[in-house]
């Protein structure tokens, strides 16, 4: 029981940190791809469906770390396995059949990332298992698989955390986590510009640090009154991290008007196609509004709660 | 090679010690003796490429040779927006298929930036990096003004004179107001670097190429419209009064009317976020032409002076987009030719390129 739910955590990590990477380079190409004549969109749909795999892997391991119920459990087990079986083999023969008609020069052609078609073929390939395993182990095996953490929220708070803005959450942080990783190669070797960047490099990966805490340490913590004030320390310190750096950045790039043109357009690419300051405002909102969020609208009920039991 | 070796380390410093300039300044004039045993050099101007991740290079690789066959150029310029959110494979890819054919057809290459060439998942000089990969690529970074892609070729017959000097000179990317972006200008100490390098070269005839158009333009296509141009649409805004003088002109704007600021009024080029003295800079020193992409569905060039009594000499404009990447005119497409000549005269050409067989055409500019 344990077993499975490790291999399910190990997989969510993996699955996120992957699909950051995809969609660091997917999201700006969909939209390049919506407002161009781009020529050859054909040959771009394996990364995006690689990114969709992945991406279906992640919420796939999240949602059985999470179910509430073994009916909610088995349909996760058939949509997620489905998704992968189907996905994964018809990119596995989209691939193949491009391959023969001569669409990519070779193996690593790097029209993306440095191992594209390659990776998409991998990533398909262990869909195609990963769906099976999930629909054929898991519907047997399903039952006998301990909850964590069951999501005890109402319907509506689940169709707006758990399906809308969660999911809008975290793929903005992935996105994000994705250029991050890349800072290696992309980072302005000139550091004059620092000063205003620095702090955006923060904002990029604080989002999934706090998340990851939560998510590892945090949430599965049986005893209320030490998670309260895990969560009650970890989320203050985040929201204020996330406003200070904020208001650096912020303040620093009014100084200098130029600096984020000059050194971030790696991480904000829809900025200069659009001509608009989007990527600093959406790095302020996922650090500044699921921490305030949460700290209204379950911290402070939850102390409520606590007391009440204290005085009981 | 050797030679070409030789003059390139012997002509900065006879250039440097012939006055009173910097001597940094020279280190970013690239001596090209491409006058040497002619009479005329053909400089080729292709622009806003736009590759991406989508691009299907074979087929552009195959458009870029029916171009350069057609158009025969010595030296071919790309004012920016090579490739829009690009990879560094991307630029590597497009940089060798450009090498390839500078070699085929003996020419070389150049480049300044556009607003979108610094977008990607590289770092801010990676160009420097994939040029110093090229054969036939002329790249240099000057240090010490603003922007990333200005320097200077300077054609000569062999001699330590430069008998034309072919600017590149960044127009960089944008300026940020609060939540939005304005386009940049080519800045006051790269007009003065320009100032300072024609002077060093005792006025030599020139061209400026750069990425973000002057506003010039707008100005010489408004008095087009006040001359009754018969342009395709009939907006050369007959009525709407713009300071200088025009010659000839040739070309439209289809590129659709934009506010951009109070001093301009409406006008179908995506200027910068102030005018520059760029254009006088260059009145006063021996400007021929000033070319530009950024707008891919305009092609309007006209000769044009900021003296109303004066005599239009320079011609100013758009150069035809190169390629369908992003937004295009199949009827506008192509790349622009300048013929220099040694007596400091020029002659432009419109090289029409289309996709497919047997689809170049070259033009004279102004008939």
């Amino acid at each position: 029981m344990k077993k499975a739910n490790l291999i399910l955590k190990i997989m969510e990590g993996v699955a996120f940190a992957l699909s950051g990477l995809c969609l660091y380079y997917a999201f700006p190409d969909i939209v390049e791809l919506l407002f161009s004549t781009t020529p050859d969109p054909v040959s771009m749909i394996p990364y995006f469906l690689m990114t969709i795999l992945l991406l279906t892997i992640f919420f796939t391991s999240h949602a059985l770390l999470h179910n509430a119920s073994k009916t909610s459990r088995k349909v996760t087990l058939c949509l997620g396995g489905g998704l992968l079986l189907t996905l994964g083999a018809a990119n596995t023969i989209y691939l193949m059949v491009l391959a023969f008609q001569g669409g990519f020069a070779n193996l690593w052609e790097s029209r993306f990332n440095l191992l594209y078609p390659v990776d998409s073929l991998i990533v398909s390939l262990l869909s195609d298992f990963l769906g099976a395993a999930l629909i054929l182990y898991g519907w047997k095996k399903a039952d006998a698989v301990e909850f964590v953490c069951p999501s005890k929220k109402t319907m509506w708070k689940r169709i707006l955390g758990d399906y809308l803005f969660g999911p809008l959450f975290l793929m903005i942080s992935m996105f994000f986590l994705g250029a991050f990783l890349h800072l290696p190669w992309t980072i302005d070797r000139d550091p004059k510009n620092l000063g205003v960047t620095l702090p955006f490099y923060f904002l990029m990966v604080l989002p999934v640090v706090e998340v990851g805490l939560y998510e590892y340490l945090a949430r599965e913590n049986k005893d209320e009154k030490k998670t309260y004030s895990y969560m009650m320390i970890g989320v203050t310190s985040f929201l204020g991290a996330g406003i200070v750096f904020s208001i650096w950045g912020y303040f620093a790039s009014i100084n200098n008007p130029y600096a984020l043109t000059e050194s971030m357009t790696a991480y904000f690419p829809i900025d200069s196609m659009g001509s608009m300051n989007l990527g600093p405002v959406l790095l302020t909102f996922i650090n500044l509004l699921p921490g305030l969020i949460y700290l209204l609208n379950y911290l402070f009920a939850k102390k409520k709660e606590l007391t009440k039991k204290e005085n009981a | 090679m050797t030679k070409k070796k030789l003059l390139l380390g012997l002509l900065p410093l006879l250039l440097a010690s012939c006055n009173e300039g910097p001597a940094a300044l020279s280190e970013y004039i690239v001596p090209l003796p491409l006058f040497q045993g002619k009479e005329t050099v053909n400089v080729l101007h292709i622009t806003d490429l736009h590759w991406s991740a989508g691009t299907d290079v074979i087929r552009e690789k195959d458009y870029f040779d029916s171009l350069f066959e057609g158009a025969k150029p010595d030296l071919v310029v790309t004012t920016g927006d090579n490739v829009l959110l690009g990879s560094p494979k991307l630029i590597d890819t497009q940089l060798s298929i450009l090498d390839e054919l500078a070699k085929k057809y003996d020419f070389h290459f150049m480049t300044t930036f556009g607003n979108h060439d610094r977008q990607g998942s590289f770092h801010p000089d990676y160009w420097i990096e994939a040029f110093a990969k090229t054969e036939r690529g002329i790249y240099r970074q000057l240090k010490g003004i603003y922007g990333k892609s200005n320097y200077v070729i300077a054609l000569t017959d062999g001699s330590n004179n430069p008998l034309w000097n072919v600017f590149a000179l960044d127009s960089n990317t944008y300026r940020q107001t609060g939540m939005s972006y304005e386009y940049d200008v080519i800045h006051e100490d790269q007009i003065q670097w320009y100032e300072d390098i024609e002077t060093m070269s005792n006025d030599a005839p020139n061209l400026v190429y750069c990425h973000i158009p002057l506003y010039e333009t707008e100005y010489a296509f408004r008095l087009a419209g006040e001359a009754g141009a018969k342009l395709e649409d009939n907006t050369g805004r007959p009525g709407v009064s713009a300071p200088g003088k025009i010659g000839r002109y040739s070309g439209t704007m289809d590129e659709k009317d934009v506010v951009k600021n109070e001093e301009l009024g409406p006008s179908r080029c995506a200027v910068g976020y102030e005018r520059t003295r760029m254009f006088e800079a260059m009145e006063a020193h021996e400007g021929r032409g000033v070319f530009f992409g950024h707008d891919h569905v305009n092609d309007f060039c006209a000769e044009y002076t900021l003296n109303e009594e004066g005599t239009p000499k320079i011609t100013i404009g758009y150069g035809l987009k190169t390629g369908d990447g992003l937004y295009y005119d199949a009827k506008m497409m192509g790349g622009t030719l300048a013929t220099l000549q040694k007596d400091g005269s020029v002659e432009y050409f419109r090289c029409f390129q289309g996709y497919g067989e047997n689809s170049f055409r070259k033009e004279a500019m102004f008939q």
